[in-house]
């Protein structure tokens, strides 16, 4: 397969990139637990832009 | 600053990550190889003339 | 004799100017020429010269008969000694053929090689100069440095041992 008439090279892609793959699910992981405290935060719970605003109102009526 | 707005934080990283993982696999299996491939032969060129 | 004829038929300015064959070679063909013509030559002079001897005259001019008779006599029992020319003949005429069929193949091959000639300095004509070759080209004429490459990069190795003392690079640090 070539790209804009380029030959591809046999470039080892998974095994240099696993520690970066690996720390970019951590990151994500760690990221969704932040927007998920800051959606739900003082500042942000009762925005009119939220749009979890809905959900969030279901689950403080429990 | 709409970055540091919190509902769309995994929207930013879910196009971040996929945008560099596209361009590390297309830079380093399309065109970094060349650049080795042309010293290789800038370097086989050169020893064939000294000779 | 079809080769004979192709064999007579020779052009022998076109020889000497076209062929370019070696000095040796066509003063040998030269040589070969002149003696050729100075035998024909020699030969229809002869020819043309008569072979009866008048001897009613002799008889009439010498006042000894007997030695004319004797003369007569000899000349009469005289035969031309005959040579027997064919076998010479033959061997020439087989050597003719196989210097025709030895010319022809000669020519075969000047030919195929002519071709091959033709065919290198067409190369040469369109070759680019040497600074104008892509990495593309050189590759595609040596598989074996791609394949070199491709092992290098398999293995991480991005860089060619001399490079940056021979080019140098464009890196600040």
């Amino acid at each position: 397969m070539s790209f804009l008439g380029l030959r591809k090279w046999p470039t080892p892609v998974a095994k240099p990139l696993w520690p970066f793959i690996a720390a970019g699910t951590i990151t994500y992981f760690l990221v969704a637990k932040a927007q998920d405290m800051g959606v739900k935060s003082e500042a942000y719970a009762k925005d009119p832009r939220n749009p979890y605003a809905a959900q969030i109102a279901k689950e403080s009526h429990h | 600053m709409p970055q540091l707005i919190p509902f769309y934080f995994i929207n930013q990283l879910s196009f971040s990550f996929l945008t560099l993982l596209a361009l590390i696999y297309i830079i380093s299996k399309y065109f970094l190889p060349l650049f080795t491939f042309q010293q290789v032969i800038r370097m086989y060129i050169t020893k064939l003339n000294n000779k | 004799m079809a080769s004979k004829a192709a064999a007579a038929a020779v052009d022998f300015t076109r020889i000497y100017s076209s062929l370019g064959l070696s000095k040796e070679t066509v003063a040998a063909l030269q040589a070969f020429r002149k003696r050729h013509g100075d035998a024909q030559r020699i030969q229809t002079q002869y020819a043309s010269q008569p072979t009866t001897v008048d001897l009613a005259h002799y008889r009439s001019v010498l006042k000894n008969k007997a030695v004319v008779d004797e003369a007569e006599k000899i000349l009469r029992d005289f035969k031309p000694v005959t040579y027997d020319v064919n076998a010479q003949i033959k061997a020439i005429e087989t050597f003719e053929a196989k210097a025709v069929v030895k010319a022809k193949e000669t020519t075969e091959k000047i030919d195929i090689e002519l071709k091959d000639l033709q065919a290198t300095l067409a190369n040469i004509e369109d070759a680019r100069p040497f600074e104008d070759l892509t990495a593309e080209e050189v590759g595609n004429a040596h598989p074996r440095i791609v394949e070199a490459v491709e092992n290098m990069i398999k293995k991480g190795k991005w860089t060619v041992p001399g490079y940056k003392e021979k080019f140098g690079d464009l890196s600040l640090m």
